[in-house]
């Protein structure tokens, strides 16, 4: 049982390295949006209903897709066999 | 019991919220695979037969793919009330993906249908014609019966003849279901005294196998196999075989990038949310915790798991989620059991509350993308040109098909042409060799459509409208041509997308004339009028 807890607790700390990194990176990304990104928001943004079009396409969420990019890439496991 | 049963029917009616919102207009369009499906069962409804007037095909021609021709056959009566058009065609995906929630809820428990009624893949498979949605609620409601059969033997021939039913709506699952149906009977035979269900189902099985078997041989249903196959030597292959087998477990790929193929996948999310990797983890922990005490139920789900990725990983494709998809079941289990773990927190039930209703935010927005940003895969604008060429009924029209060879299909279906004629075009010497034809069709003739890429030395010197895309038909070219624009197709964002021009023989006759050029057969009429 002690050695359980301590796999939990690894894992625990596991996730809150992730969710910290990705909000981490997402703060760091979302100084560094390149003149393109901003203009992909813009013309996302064409697509949703007026009301809500922010909620949906701004620099938030694209920062944190980045930051999503950036931590998956290195969980890619066939990349060994490129 | 109450709460349960209130949460089961809040859970189904998210799944059909989910799937069935905007069925027929989103994604928009028609693709190549949905309309070869719809338009065969509307020439099953009309005519008893397929396009080429086959009666009752094992595997349906098509377009000289060969797929699998349960959809289509479950299409007839949706088609045949409906009508023919884009809710009719998916609304079979669409039940056979809340079906999937029923199931995974019987089979799995709640949160496990929870995650199947909102997970990207299972949610995007539901809204289009994908054969392999049909095949995987067809397998893995045949493994539940199975399951249950262990205390209802009765149920088993049942369970067996779903799993080899699903062989016939994907092709996939020939492997799949075989492999089950192995393992399942090895299981039975040792634990069951009285044999006889086991041996019903075996009969049951085989009986309605024969006919896939029959035609499973033949040149033109393995010509799809042959055609995806890695070229290469065997070292080449084995490590193509390795790096696409891990691929489909690798986690860039299930929770964030997603399938390549924009036909495939949703805009901006992946098979499954981003948060999901955190209960899958915790979930391997939990199975990792138990691997002593795992039951049937357990290691079916794991066997699922690891052969299901063996037939795609032997093909050239790179994660092709529609040849997978069996796989993602005994992932989203794994979840749940994850999930269930971290439930134990009262804290987490908060978050997840909070993470389901941000992932549906997600997939609300990416429906929005793929309406705007996927409507050319999905071929809307052809819609509007089988409207134009209605209205011209009389004019000879030439289409290019450079981009997508087959879109006479798309044309057919969309102006509901009778399959009739196109039956009348092959004999029975044809069709007595029906699943050795997997040639392409380079031109397809209907009335006055000919669907085919553009002859220029020739086209140009004929009276006839030609319809073509922006780079098929440069200005540049329009203009040296003296072709007029006679109409503009737009695409969704009002973009044209597709350009209609009439030709000008006479006037191209004579600017040849003027260059000196050697005159065209075809101007010796206008320099003799």
């Amino acid at each position: 049982m002690p050695h359980s807890n301590k796999i939990v607790k690894i894992l625990y700390f596991l996730t809150a390295v992730y969710l910290i990194a990705s909000v981490g990176l997402t703060v760091i990304n979302i100084n560094k949006l390149s003149e393109l990104e901003i203009i992909d928001i813009q013309t996302k943004r064409a697509y949703y209903p007026q009301s809500v079009a922010a909620l949906f396409q701004n620099k938030f969420i694209k920062s944190f897709s980045i930051s999503q990019k950036e931590i998956f890439d290195y969980l890619t496991i066939d990349k060994l066999f490129r | 019991m109450k709460l349960k049963i209130i949460s089961t029917a809040l859970i189904i009616f998210l799944a059909i919220i989910l799937r069935g919102y905007e069925l027929g207009q989103n994604p928009p369009g028609v693709y190549i695979d949905e309309a070869t499906q719809g338009y065969n069962a509307y020439s099953f409804s009309v005519t008893g037969k397929d396009e080429y007037g086959k009666s009752l095909p094992v595997v349906l021609r098509s377009i000289g793919t060969y797929p699998s021709s349960l959809y289509t056959y479950a299409t007839i009566l949706p088609v045949k009330f409906l009508g023919l058009n884009e809710v009719s065609i998916r609304l079979i995906s669409l039940l056979a993906g809340t079906a999937l929630v029923v199931i995974a809820i019987v089979g799995f428990g709640s949160i496990a249908g929870l995650l199947v009624a909102v997970t990207p893949v299972f949610v995007y498979f539901s809204k289009a014609v994908f054969e392999t949605n049909l095949a995987l609620s067809l397998l893995i409601g045949g493994i539940v019966v199975i399951w249950k059969s262990q205390k209802i033997p009765k149920l088993l021939p049942l369970g067996f003849g779903l799993l080899i039913l699903s062989t016939y709506a994907y092709h996939a699952e020939r492997f799949i279901a075989i492999i089950l149906i192995l393992y399942f009977s090895q299981y039975f035979y040792r634990r069951l005294k009285n044999k006889k269900p086991l041996l019903i189902a075996l009969i049951c099985a085989a009986v309605l196998f024969i006919p896939l078997l029959s035609v499973s041989f033949t040149s033109g249903v393995n010509s799809r196999l042959y055609n995806l196959s890695y070229d290469g030597s065997f070292s080449e292959k084995a490590i193509n075989f390795i790096r696409l087998y891990l691929a489909y477990f690798s986690p860039h790929n299930l929770f964030f990038k997603g399938d390549p193929d924009l036909q495939r996948s949703l805009p901006q999310l992946s098979v499954f949310y981003w948060w999901m990797i955190i209960p899958l983890i915790f979930g391997i922990y939990q199975l990792v915790k138990k691997r002593a005490q795992l039951g049937i139920v357990e290691k079916t789900l794991l066997l699922l798991l690891i052969i299901t990725p063996i037939p795609a990983s032997l093909t050239k494709d790179y994660f092709s989620t529609t040849r997978v998809v069996p796989m993602f079941i005994p992932m989203v289990w794994i979840m749940s059991l994850g999930i269930r773990f971290l439930l134990k927190n009262r804290f987490f039930f908060l978050g997840l509350s909070l993470l389901i209703t941000i992932s549906l935010l997600e997939l609300y927005s990416s429906l929005v993308l793929l309406k705007h940003q996927r409507s050319s895969t999905w071929n809307y604008e052809y819609k509007e040109l089988a409207q134009f060429i209605n209205q011209n009924s009389g004019t000879p029209i030439l289409i290019d098909n450079s981009r997508v060879p087959p879109l006479y299909i798309l044309i057919a279906f969309h102006n509901k042409y009778d399959p009739g004629k196109f039956q009348s075009q092959y004999d029975q010497s044809w069709l007595n060799t029906y699943y050795e034809h997997s040639e392409p069709m380079e031109t397809v003739i209907m009335d006055n459509i000919t669907v085919r890429h553009i002859i220029w030395e020739e086209d140009i010197y004929k009276d006839q409208l030609i319809a073509a895309d922006l780079l098929a038909i440069s200005d540049n070219q329009a203009k040296e041509h003296n072709l007029q624009l006679v109409q503009e197709i737009k695409d969704i964002n009002n973009k044209t997308s597709l350009r209609v021009f009439k030709t000008n023989p006479q006037r191209k006759c004579s600017s040849v004339q003027k260059d000196k050029a050697l005159p065209h057969k075809n101007c010796l009429q206008y320099i003799n009028k």
